[in-house]
């Protein structure tokens, strides 16, 4: 004798069973409007795309903060020797600049030189060398 | 699944799902109801989604466990095994003869008192697979159990069934 044929007599009782109560089940109409008058109106945006936003903003935020900081070129090097480099050519650049405002060049002052400088300290380091390091070395 | 298509699937297996949150209810109708809704609620919410790893019957009872399990903790109500025997007499009628109403009605009382008396997991177990059809490793899905264990309990509980359903016949 097989399983199925062994669970027959269980089978039917369950069927019996199973029409009575399924007879006796709510519509699923009324339950499911039930469900949805049940359901709390939602409060503002739905907490996925309420959560996207927060993020954006946070993200526009961070951008904007990233743009506006005021940039410090010294924290900039990040590497010790880079940063020592970038002392040794301040220094440098700060002797220039003192023998160009004692020489009296009359034509080019510091102010150019800073100028350059602004749009590269290696470039206005190398004019200053090239130009006035000869007159730097004649007797005064 | 698109809300409407997931609408009349939910349908087709309405009445299904409320037999099984009757037996996760203890037999208490307005809970197996409430708990129904609240199942749907929690579709409509999204707080329940249907990911098409399992087959929708699976997972909606799955979900109707689980809710059935929390309101029946909330309300601190437990079930009682002398209530439901009573509860499915009153659902036994409305057959089409005198006879059969009278064969039908002690077959659906005597399964209710001896499936009150069978362990929640073999109940459970049975439940699906004879109420609902449903293969066992089908019922071990919505159970959270292995098949094993799952065969394990549908082969005691037809065991234990079988000599309660013996015993209230003898018994009436």
């Amino acid at each position: 004798m097989t399983t199925e044929r062994r669970d027959d007599d269980l089978q039917r009782w369950f069927d019996a069973a199973r029409e009575a109560q399924r007879r006796d089940a709510p519509s699923f109409e009324s339950t499911w409007s039930a469900a949805q008058s049940r359901q709390p109106r939602p409060a503002g945006l739905p907490r996925r795309r309420r959560g996207l936003l927060l993020l954006a903003a946070a993200a526009a935020v961070f951008a904007a903060a990233a743009l506006w900081w005021p940039r410090d070129e010294a924290t900039s090097v990040d590497e010790p020797n880079q940063r020592a480099a970038a002392h040794d050519l301040d220094a440098t650049f700060a002797a220039t600049l003192a023998a160009i405002d004692s020489a009296d060049l009359g034509w080019r002052t510091s102010t150019d030189v800073l100028m350059r400088r602004d749009s590269s300290s290696l470039l206005a380091r190398a004019d200053a060398e090239r130009l006035f390091a000869p007159w730097d070395e004649s007797p005064r | 699944m698109h809300l409407d298509s997931l609408k009349h699937e939910l349908g087709a297996l309405h009445e299904g799902a409320f037999g099984w949150a009757l037996l996760c209810c203890g037999r208490d109708r307005d809970l197996a109801g409430d708990v129904l809704q609240i199942a749907y609620c929690r579709v409509l919410a999204g707080e329940a989604v249907f990911e098409g790893r399992a087959r929708l019957r699976t997972w909606l009872f799955g979900v109707v466990r689980g809710v059935a399990l929390e309101e029946v903790r909330r309300r601190g109500r437990e079930r009682s095994r002398t209530d439901s025997g009573a509860a499915l007499d009153q659902r036994a009628g409305a057959a089409p003869s005198p006879h059969e109403r009278a064969e039908r009605h002690e077959a659906v009382s005597a399964l209710g008192v001896a499936l009150q008396q069978l362990s929640p997991r073999q109940r459970e177990v049975l439940h699906l697979v004879f109420y609902e059809g449903v293969a066992i490793s089908e019922a071990a899905a919505v159970l959270g159990i292995g098949v094993g264990s799952a065969r394990l309990h549908y082969e005691r509980g037809k065991r234990n069934l079988r000599r309660l359903m013996r015993e209230v016949e003898v018994g009436s």
